[in-house]
């Protein structure tokens, strides 16, 4: 039979266990939009014998490792499309439809063969010439701010790349680092501080999802507790150890990624993969672009040196000739030495004579680009649509990755996320308890103060 | 399930951010009409409508190139009438310069001068352009009436069929090959009156009647040119309004649904507001 004594012992331990259950409590709402805070539930198990009390054995931390995992891969999937639609949706206002109706490229090229069917109806007139002339000139300078637009859009995606390189590097150490801590604490005969552990799980657990959202990196759980965190097969987290991200331009322009010297291969996923695959597609747009702009100015060139100026001199090109394709559209240019009376609207110095300016007119719709396969017209709707589609994927990506990252994510936070209601009903609940506890000491003690009295 | 508070305000951020975005999509569809603004709105109706664009700026172009052919249409229609006018004069003089009574030497200063206006209007130029020197851009025709210009008529594009040729040439007018005297029966019905060669002037006679036929040949042509003018007038109206409802259809928003979308959206919007602010007034805490 328990001493009186002991009774009071009983009570003391359902007060400390009462206690504890509030402080678990108290801890979870306190950390209710902590980030990657897992909440905790107090585990109070009957103590030892009839007078055991109540002790308060366990403070566990719920997780659920396979949703953490899934989480992550459609995290790095939503990041990935967001980021690439966002960067793409910058490309794509280059292509806007402005005030003419059409994107200002296109009106462009579209005035500049309407003052050419203007010039056949008057081909000596001087003020259609230099109209003409003009119209020429707004259509390299488009070109020009397309291929420099495309540029900088270009030098800014590829920084913002190089930005996300030190957070990647960053944030493997500190899961490695973390791994080491938890592999240490779990280690029997290793002092550690109560409580830590879970500490470090929950931060190891933020990390790695943010990892997942900037590289990609996909979720692996080794036997001894600790994360392995891969990119594309390659590991960025080996358990204690972390390897070094780094990114390299190829001369082509492209860049491609590295871990621990080793070259990625195949599409990263994560922010970084949307910029790489948005860099990507802005160099081949470039490249597109480039390759138009050549094609273009070296048909109306050849088209243009065939007919004669108003002093009966030909061979004169339009455009400044260009060497090569490859900054074609930056380098676009009305050629500077071109005067009014030289365009050579006819084939004869007669001023009457708009053969070819008639010629230059119709070049536009002829099938004269992309090595006799496309007119102005198709080669930049292919270019469009090709972007636009692009975009709509992206676009479609990211609807759905969001949708089954929201899912996710609410699934996990079912399992992990703190309930303020739920705590306050557990701490409502301890605190009757212990009210109950202490009124229990008191009978106690009066008991103790009657047995005092008697003797 | 468990519901737990991030996951309560995640949701509600989600859905804050989700219809954000869609209230934002049709305030723009509203506000500029479009409903294709850029290539990804839909790629296909963006190239479409690119593509109707191109065509209905190319018309503008046209119906200018129309205009200023149909200037120099009519100009060229009011020489040639005014040329029958002072042949058939000349005609008339030509039947009776020899006849009794008339005075042969006034006949002839009359002939004179209404050739001197024959040159007159063979070299007649509008806007500097000369009407039948060809792509020559001088006077046609010498102090010698000789035609030093040539017999070229220029393509114009007035509608999306092609360029066609517009205006007369020398040859079509007069029929003269470059280096020939224009009308030189009119030289010799001069001297064959000065000389009463009543032979000479029946030859002047039919060669005013050869000129007056081809001339009138060259006017039958020009009306059919300014038939063909109307034509392409016409069909490129039609032509532009069939474009602009293409255009239109391709690319604008329509105004009925763009705004019943809005305002859809802008309820869904306040609805989750509401929602937001009720939700959160709902605790526990509150209850304790």
């Amino acid at each position: 039979m328990p001493s009186l004594l002991g009774l009071l012992r009983i009570g003391a331990s359902s007060l400390e266990a009462q206690q504890a259950g509030v402080a678990v409590s108290g801890n979870n709402i306190a950390n209710a939009t902590t980030k990657g805070y897992s909440r905790r539930t107090l585990t109070i198990d009957e103590g030892r014998g009839v007078s055991g009390g109540a002790v308060a054995v366990s403070v566990d931390r719920a997780e659920d490792f396979v949703l953490s995992q899934q989480l992550a891969s459609q995290t790095g999937a939503l990041s990935l499309a967001s980021r690439t639609g966002q960067s793409l949706s910058a490309i794509e206002i280059v292509f806007q439809i402005g005030q003419a109706g059409q994107s200002r490229l296109a009106s462009a090229v579209t005035d500049l063969a309407q003052a050419l069917s203007q010039l056949t109806a008057a081909p000596g007139d001087l003020t259609r010439r230099t109209a003409v002339l003009e119209k020429g000139r707004i259509v390299a300078q488009e070109f020009n701010r397309v291929g420099t637009q495309l540029t900088q859009l270009a030098t800014a995606t590829t920084q913002s790349a190089r930005d996300l390189v030190p957070a990647i590097n960053d944030a493997a150490q500190q899961v490695a680092g973390l791994n080491r801590a938890i592999l240490g604490s779990s280690t029997p005969g290793l002092p550690t501080q109560a409580g830590s552990n879970d500490r470090n799980q929950d931060q190891r657990d933020a990390l790695a999802q943010k990892l997942a959202e900037l590289a990609g990196g996909s979720l692996l759980r080794n036997p001894d507790g600790t994360y392995n965190i891969l990119v594309n097969g390659l590991a960025l987290v080996h358990g204690t150890e972390a390897q070094a991200l780094s990114l390299t331009t190829l001369p082509n322009g492209s860049v491609s990624a590295a871990v621990g010297g080793q070259t990625v291969q195949g599409a990263l996923a994560g922010q970084l993969g949307g910029l790489l695959q948005a860099g990507a597609i802005n160099t081949r747009l470039q490249g597109q672009i480039d390759h138009l702009a050549f094609d273009l100015s070296s048909a109306i060139n050849a088209q243009h040196a065939l007919g004669v100026g108003l002093d009966g001199k030909g061979g004169r090109p339009f455009f400044t000739p260009l060497a090569a394709a490859a900054g074609a559209a930056s380098q676009m240019a009305l050629d500077p030495t071109l005067r009014a009376d030289q365009l050579a609207a006819g084939f004869t110095a007669a001023p009457g004579d708009n053969g070819n300016a008639l010629a230059l007119a119709t070049l536009i719709d002829q099938p004269v680009l992309d090595g006799g396969r496309s007119n102005f017209q198709s080669f930049y709707s292919s270019i469009t649509a090709t972007l636009g589609f692009d975009v709509q994927r992206a676009q479609s990506d990211e609807s759905r990755a969001t949708d089954q990252q929201a899912a996710l994510s609410a699934q996990q936070q079912a399992v992990i996320g703190v309930s303020t209601d739920e705590e306050m009903a557990q701490v409502l609940a301890y605190q009757r308890a212990f009210e109950a506890s202490s009124r229990f000491v008191q009978v106690v003690d009066e008991m103790l103060q009657r047995l005092v009295q008697v003797t | 399930m468990r519901i737990s508070d991030q996951q309560t305000l995640n949701n509600a951020l989600r859905n804050l951010q989700s219809n954000q975005e869609r209230l934002s999509r049709s305030s723009e569809r509203a506000t500029t009409g479009l409903e294709v603004a850029r290539p990804s709105d839909d790629p296909a109706a963006y190239n479409r409508a690119a593509d109707y664009q191109t065509q209905l700026t190319r018309m503008d172009g046209y119906d200018q190139n129309i205009s200023l052919v149909r200037a120099r249409l009519a100009s060229t229609d009011s020489t040639t009438q005014s040329m029958q006018g002072v042949l058939t004069r000349l005609r008339e003089l030509a039947l009776g310069a020899l006849g009794p009574g008339t005075d042969s030497t006034l006949v002839a200063s009359e002939v004179v001068s209404l050739r001197a206006q024959l040159t007159q209007l063979t070299n007649r130029n509008i806007n500097g352009e000369y009407l039948f020197s060809g792509y020559s851009g001088a006077a046609p025709f010498n102090a010698n009436n000789v035609f030093t210009g040539d017999n070229q008529r220029r393509a114009i594009e007035v509608s999306p069929l092609g360029a066609t040729t517009f205006g007369l040439t020398a040859k079509d007018a007069f029929g003269v090959d470059p280096g020939q005297v224009v009308f030189p029966g009119i030289d010799s019905l001069i001297t064959a009156i000065r000389t009463r060669d009543q032979a000479g002037v029946n030859a002047g006679i039919g060669a005013i009647d050869s000129y007056q036929k081809t001339l009138a040949q060259a006017q039958t042509q020009l009306g059919s040119q300014m038939n063909w003018l109307d034509l392409a007038q016409s069909s490129n109206q039609s032509y532009r309004m069939t474009l602009n409802t293409a255009l239109s259809e391709a690319r604008d928003a329509d105004p009925a649904q763009a705004y019943s979308a809005l305002a859809a959206d802008r309820t869904t919007m306040e609805a989750t507001y509401a929602v937001l602010s009720a939700g959160r007034g709902l605790s526990l805490v509150k209850y304790l």
